[in-house]
């Protein structure tokens, strides 16, 4: 079983021999012409998600990033031998080739908002005796959900206008499981990385009632998915 | 704001939110996406969290359907007694299956990627 960290140009350095990944297993590259894959050789596939090996996973990929900015792959993704995950590879490597050149030499940075100002709405559904009632409750409930998804929307796109020159990509999530908060990240270059934290803070100094978390830079995760995929 | 290495992942948080960020981090940490469980014993609650996750989308478009519909005055008042009643035991038909298989609403409540989670 092979699990899958990212996807590289195959011309750089191989991962260094003391690099661990997940359940400390050894990091290798399996190359195909002009890209390459770091994976693992595991004895399973991995079948839940925890801290540490999500943290495992990062690692690795932050690792590729010290040389050029890396295709992150997604947490748990693995292949059951290598010839599977070189067709795989081939089969897409035009996709995976434009998807290397787009994140070349940028980093993901993110920007979680809370959503509070948004009416919380009914959660729990009341003791309904009719029908009626039942509808009411459920409209509600719609009306709750949209407001946190127009009100995501509005702060996401503050947050769009602040750093507007130094996004190369943006990825926006709508509100999170608890309904209580947004995220919006950019694909923004290196050497805009501090430029981008500063007018982020601008943003948070000018705007107070606006509430956010800045993140990163971390591998682009948001901007993974090959084009055509 | 203080200067720092740029290749290293930092977090900064507006004035005074910290709490609400940490509370909201904490709401967020058990909605990480899971793996359909594989082991024998337990594969039919991981089958069962696949099937009702499914019924679970079909109801949410069935909901918003009936609301849209009695907003638009489609539905006569008895019709909208009915299509409540019949949402409500839906419901708690599907809080019975839930139990049954130990499962909770986050359980259900899958991430459709690009289109958000599901509720």
């Amino acid at each position: 079983m092979l699990y899958l960290y990212c996807l590289v140009s195959a011309g750089r350095e191989p991962p260094p021999p003391s690099l661990r990944g997940v359940a400390g297993a050894p990091v290798r590259q399996v190359a195909v012409q002009t890209i390459a894959a770091w994976v693992s050789d595991l004895p399973s596939a991995i079948e839940a998600v925890t801290p540490e090996l999500v943290r495992a996973h990062d690692g690795v990929v932050r690792e590729a990033m010290r040389a050029e900015t890396p295709l992150p792959a997604r947490f748990g993704q693995s292949f059951p031998d290598e010839s599977t995950l070189r067709r795989a590879l081939e089969e897409r490597r035009e996709g995976i080739a434009r998807g290397l050149e787009r994140v070349r030499g940028a980093v993901e940075m993110t920007v979680r908002l809370l959503l509070d100002a948004a009416a919380p709405g009914p959660a729990e559904r009341p003791a309904v005796g009719s029908g009626r009632e039942y509808m009411a409750w459920l409209r509600e409930r719609q009306r709750a959900a949209e407001g946190a998804r127009q009100r995501a929307g509005f702060l996401q796109t503050r947050v769009a206008q602040a750093v507007g020159g130094l996004a190369r990509g943006e990825a926006r999530s709508g509100a999170s499981a608890s309904g209580n908060s947004a995220t919006i990240s950019h694909l923004v270059a290196c050497g805009d990385v501090t430029r981008y934290r500063h007018l982020v803070h601008e943003l948070s100094e000018r705007e107070p009632e606006l509430r956010l978390m800045l993140s990163g830079p971390w591998a682009p995760y948001s901007f993974a998915e090959l084009p055509g995929a | 704001m203080p200067e720092h290495d740029p290749d290293e992942p930092v977090l900064e948080r507006s004035r005074g939110s910290g709490a609400a960020f940490e509370r909201e981090l904490h709401a967020l940490a058990p909605a990480l996406p899971e793996r359909i469980d594989a082991d024998p014993e337990h594969v039919e609650t991981g089958l069962a969290r696949l099937v009702l996750t499914v019924i679970e989308l079909l109801r949410d478009v069935l909901e918003h359907q009936a609301v849209r519909r009695m907003d638009g005055g489609a539905l006569s008042d008895e019709e909208v007694e009915r299509l409540g009643l019949a949402l409500m035991r839906l419901d708690e038909r599907m809080q019975e299956l839930k139990n049954v298989f130990g499962l909770t609403d986050e359980d259900l409540n899958i991430d459709l990627g690009p289109l958000g989670r599901l509720r």
